[in-house]
């Protein structure tokens, strides 16, 4: 089922929640909706499953306009961020809940909350209360709830949000095969660059109630058509006007042609990676993404000096992006 | 006289169940929607029974100042004899009458005064299943973690 969202804009008061938003998502796809707080994000979503009225536009699931129609008829499965379990129920009333609602006979509704209770992990934890779980348990019963009516559309609101870290990995990793399996259409919300690129084939990125660029990972990475997209997703050096990525940043220990005279502040370990933050003479910042081999062999200390250049900058006069690559130079 | 004993006994029940639906919000309540849930199927399947102790504790509360209020009874009501009087406006009257009424009037104490231990005692029993029910681990656990076939039988 594929979502469609119209020209959608929203106002709380005098806040303008979404202005004149328009997505699409393609049938059985898994896409992201990501900004940071306040970008529209959520209320976007909200629109899209019934639970906010837009002021304007439409929205269209499978060519069919359910604007008008109420959350119930839409059919839809919406996982919250702080999973909204059913505290007085069990794990299996939890689950049967929308069944019990469409009045499904006894025994299916036991089969389907068997099935589902396998599909989510939670064998064995029928009788348990939500708060006997763990948060990643909850999201999992939460999930295992939305899925129970089959619906056409599944919508997750910040679903990994309130978990740690690991958790979260964890249950990534367990969306995108569930995904796989399932092939429900799903938009979920985050404001995690990383978490939107590992799971969604598409990616909305939002900013200030409006649509900066949707694209897939790659795309949204290597071509950024704003200067939010180039700054909101991935790492980012501002110099002036022009934008760098950390690891497109060359550190030598011999000034050349094009470089530039920069100190090394700081030299972070991150196993892999390392960090280099750097001052350039005018006082300005910025850090340089190395590997363990690389930084080893320059040797780098705090203090030390260094010459630097970008191998590939963009910069975004008058609205449109320019990219600027830099050929590997003659070596010193 | 039933305006009156409401008036004043009534906002126990508002006091106790507001900051219980505070406290749980509309998440419930629109996962519920999003579900198929109508507003009625919402309300009694969700949001009532997460404010079913509150609702209860404040009921009782609310009985325990019906019974024993006098003023607002007595000033609104007129207070008419075996029409608009409750118990503790009868204990009045029949002591104030003196002689045989005394009698009377001790005897509906008592009985007011049993009424009273009975509502403190259920209060008491309330809050006890009250504080159990918000720790359900204490109670209900059935352990089937190790028992996975006897998951999920409806």
């Amino acid at each position: 089922m594929s979502i469609v969202a119209e020209n959608v804009t929203k106002h709380f008061g005098e806040f303008t929640a979404l202005d004149d938003v328009s997505i699409t998502v393609p049938d059985g796809s898994l896409t992201a909706l990501l900004g940071p707080s306040g970008s529209g994000k959520s209320t976007l979503l909200r629109v899209i499953a019934g639970l906010e009225h837009a002021d304007a536009g439409q929205v269209i699931v499978n060519d069919q306009d359910v604007t008008n129609q109420s959350v119930q008829e839409r059919d839809i499965g919406f996982v919250f961020q702080h999973y909204a379990a059913f505290k007085h129920m069990t794990v299996r009333d939890n689950i049967a809940f929308g069944l019990r609602i469409r009045k499904t006979p006894r025994d299916q509704i036991r089969d389907k909350v068997k099935e589902l209770m396998h599909l989510v992990q939670l064998q064995g934890m029928a009788h348990r209360y939500p708060s006997q779980l763990s948060g990643g348990q909850r999201q999992r019963m939460a999930l295992a709830r939305a899925l129970a009516v089959e619906p056409k559309v599944l919508l997750l609101d910040e679903p990994f949000g309130a978990l740690d870290a690991r958790v979260r990995k964890e249950l990534r990793a367990w969306l995108r095969r569930l995904h796989d399996e399932m092939h429900v259409t799903t938009i979920f919300v985050t404001h995690d660059q990383e978490e939107a690129m590992d799971v969604a084939e598409q990616i909305v990125v939002m900013n200030d109630g409006k649509i900066e660029q949707a694209g897939d990972p790659v795309d949204l990475y290597e071509q950024p058509k704003t200067e939010f997209v180039m700054s909101f997703i991935g790492e980012v050096n501002k110099l002036g006007d022009t934008f760098v990525r950390p690891h497109d940043l060359d550190v030598m220990l011999e000034p050349n042609g094009s470089t530039k005279e920069a100190m090394v502040e700081r030299v972070v370990h991150l196993g892999f990676e390392v960090r280099v933050e750097l001052a350039l003479p005018d006082g300005e910042k910025l850090w340089a993404q190395l590997t363990r081999v690389e930084a080893e062999s320059l040797e780098l200390d705090n203090g030390s000096i260094v010459y630097v250049r970008p191998s590939r900058r963009k910069t975004f006069r008058d609205g449109r992006p320019h990219t600027e690559d830099i050929q590997a130079l003659s070596q010193p | 006289m039933a305006i009156a004993t409401m008036f004043v006994s009534l906002p126990f029940v508002v006091r106790e169940v507001e900051p219980v639906l505070r406290e749980i919000g509309t998440d419930q309540e629109q996962a519920a929607s999003t579900l198929g849930a109508n507003g009625w199927q919402t309300f009694w399947k969700i949001t009532l029974p997460s404010i079913r102790w509150g609702v209860t504790y404040g009921v009782v509360l609310a009985t325990a100042r019906a019974l024993g209020e006098f003023g607002a009874v007595s000033i609104v009501s007129s207070n008419v004899a075996g029409e608009t009087e409750t118990v503790p406006l009868f204990v009045a009257r029949q002591y104030d009458l003196l002689g045989d009424h005394v009698a009377g009037a001790y005897a509906a104490s008592i009985v007011l005064a049993i009424l009273a231990l009975m509502t403190l005692f259920s209060m008491n029993m309330i809050r006890r299943r009250d504080k159990v029910a918000e720790t359900p681990t204490t109670i209900a656990v059935v352990p089937t973690f190790d028992k996975p076939t006897k998951e999920a039988d409806g």
